[in-house]
C-alpha cells in the first residue's frame, strides 16, 4: 500500500511542479473546499469553477505558501473563501447594474427572504465531524448568527447587513465583532459557552 | 499599546472585520516583523479557516478533477511550444550569423541542413500546438464563436474556441490580408472592467491564416468583447485602431 505523504511534502512536490501531488491534495482536500464554495455562490456552476480555480492558483503560485502560516488546509479554505467572495461580489455588482437597467435582481429578491440564512444554517448544522464550530455557532444569539453568517459566508458588506437587518451600521459592526470574538474564545476552550 | 491588547485586533484582522485607522496601525507593527503577533495572526487565520468547517464536505463532480488536470496539461504544453519558439528564435540568429560570416564558404550543404533543421523545429511546434488545439476544441467545456470584419467586402474570418474549464483557448484565422507595413495583429478580450486585455500577437501565413494559442486570463469578461486589430507596437496594452476582426463572448 502506497505511504499515505503528509500535505507539507505534498504541497513542497506541488512547488516542484509535481502534478501527482497536486492530485493528491486535491482528492483529500476538495471536497471541503466545493462545500464551502458552495455555501458561498449557492450555484453548483459558479463553485465547480472556484474550486478549479482554488487548485488551479495553488498550482501556479505554491511558492507563495508558507508552512509556518498554516496548514494546507487552512490555505485553501482561506482561498476558496476569498475567492468565492469574489465571486459573489462580482455577481452582485451584474445583477445590481441589471436592477439598475429595469432587470430582475436576484440580490433584491434574495434579501427580501428572510427565512433563508437559518434554513442554510439548518442544513450546514449536521454531521459529527463540525459539531465543535456548529456548537459555538449555536451558543451565539440569533441575531449575532444571522450577522457574522451574512458577513462571514455571504460577504455582505456592513452597510448592506445594515439594511438587510434594519439597524444602524455601528450596532451590527460591533455585533459581528462581538460574535466573532466570542466564536473564537468557544473554539478555543469548547465547553465554556460563557467564554469572551 | 501592547502586544497583548492587540490580540483581538489580530483576530478581527484573520477575519476581515477591522478597517480604517485599527487595520492601518496592526499592518504597520506586523509589517515591522512582530514574531507575537504574526504568530497570534497565524492562529487567528486558523481559528477563521476553521468556521468553514460549519459546512459538511460535498464530493465534487469528477469533471473538476478532470479538467484541472487538463489545465495543467495544457499549461505544460503550453511550456513546451515556448521553448521550442525560443529555439526557433535562436536558431534562426545563428543562421543569420553564419550567413554573414562567408557565403562563398557556406554553400549548398550547409544550407540544407540548416534549412531542414529550421522545417523540423518548426514541425515539433506545429504538432505541439495541435495537440494543445485539440484538447480546446474536444472539450465538453468548449464554446465557440465566430470573429468577422466590421462591414461587406472585408476580408478574414475567424473562429475562437474556448474551453472554459482548463482556460484554453484557440484561434484560427483565415484569408486575412497583411496588415499594413510595420504593423502587426494582436488579440484582445475585455476583463470584468471593460479595459482591453492584450492575449497574443497572430502571426499571418502568406496564405493569410494565423493560428494562436493562449490560456483565457482570469480577469476576463465573459459576456466581453473579441477584437483583433492591426498595431504599430507589437506591445500595444490597448488598441488603437478599429477592429480587423470581432466577435462577442455572450453569443457563446
Amino acid at each position: 500500500m502506497a505511504e499515505r505523504r503528509d500535505d507539507l511534502t505534498l504541497m513542497e512536490l506541488v512547488a516542484r511542479r509535481d502534478a501527482s501531488a497536486l492530485d493528491e491534495l486535491y482528492l483529500r482536500h476538495s471536497s471541503l473546499v466545493f462545500a464551502l464554495c458552495l455555501r458561498i455562490l449557492r450555484s453548483h456552476a459558479e463553485a465547480e469553477e472556484v474550486l478549479q480555480e482554488v487548485f488551479w492558483e495553488l498550482w501556479r503560485s505554491s511558492s507563495r505558501y508558507a508552512a509556518e502560516r498554516g496548514s494546507a488546509r487552512v490555505y485553501l479554505v482561506q482561498l476558496a473563501r476569498s475567492r468565492s467572495l469574489d465571486r459573489l461580489r462580482l455577481r452582485r455588482r451584474r445583477e445590481a447594474l441589471l436592477a439598475d437597467a429595469g432587470g430582475p435582481s436576484a440580490l433584491a429578491a434574495e434579501l427580501g427572504g428572510g427565512s433563508r440564512v437559518p434554513s442554510a444554517l439548518a442544513a450546514a448544522v449536521s454531521g459529527e465531524e463540525n459539531r465543535q464550530v456548529r456548537a459555538a455557532l449555536c451558543e451565539l444569539s440569533e441575531t449575532e448568527r444571522r450577522a457574522v453568517t451574512l458577513s462571514f459566508f455571504d460577504g455582505l458588506s456592513h452597510a448592506e447587513i445594515a439594511a438587510h437587518l434594519g439597524e444602524p451600521l455601528g450596532t451590527v459592526k460591533t455585533r459581528i465583532r462581538r460574535a466573532l470574538l466570542r466564536l473564537r474564545g468557544l473554539l478555543m476552550n469548547p465547553g465554556n459557552g460563557d467564554v469572551r | 499599546m501592547t502586544c497583548d491588547e492587540r490580540r483581538d485586533s489580530v483576530f478581527l484582522l484573520a477575519a476581515e472585520e477591522l478597517d480604517g485607522p485599527e487595520r492601518d496601525e496592526l499592518r504597520g507593527h506586523l509589517a515591522e516583523g512582530c514574531p507575537r503577533c504574526l504568530g497570534a495572526l497565524a492562529e487567528a487565520q486558523a481559528l477563521v479557516a476553521r468556521l468553514a468547517l460549519e459546512v459538511e464536505p460535498v464530493a465534487p463532480p469528477e469533471s473538476v478533477r478532470r479538467a484541472l488536470s487538463a489545465r495543467i496539461a495544457l499549461e505544460t504544453r503550453l511550456a513546451d511550444s515556448r521553448a521550442l519558439e525560443t529555439a526557433r528564435g535562436a536558431r534562426g540568429g545563428w543562421a543569420l550569423t553564419a550567413l554573414a560570416a562567408g557565403l562563398a564558404a557556406v554553400l549548398a550543404v550547409g544550407a540544407t541542413v540548416l534549412a531542414t533543421r529550421i522545417r523540423v523545429t518548426r514541425a515539433e511546434q506545429d504538432a505541439h500546438t495541435r495537440r494543445a488545439a485539440l484538447d480546446v476544441i474536444g472539450s465538453p467545456y468548449m464554446r465557440a464563436i465566430e470573429l468577422s470584419g466590421p462591414g461587406l467586402g472585408f476580408q478574414g474570418h475567424g473562429h475562437l474556441y474556448w474551453d472554459y474549464h482548463s482556460g484554453g483557448c484557440y484561434l484560427r484565422v483565415t484569408a486575412l490580408r497583411a496588415p499594413e507595413a510595420g504593423k502587426v495583429y494582436l488579440l484582445w478580450f475585455t476583463d470584468a472592467d471593460g479595459a482591453p486585455l492584450r492575449a497574443g500577437v497572430l502571426e499571418l501565413t502568406k496564405d493569410g491564416e494565423a493560428q494562436l494559442l493562449t490560456e483565457m486570463p482570469r480577469t476576463i469578461d465573459v459576456t466581453g468583447q473579441v477584437a483583433v486589430t492591426a498595431e504599430a507596437d507589437a506591445r500595444a496594452t490597448r488598441p488603437t485602431t478599429d477592429a480587423v476582426l470581432h466577435g462577442e463572448l455572450e453569443h457563446f
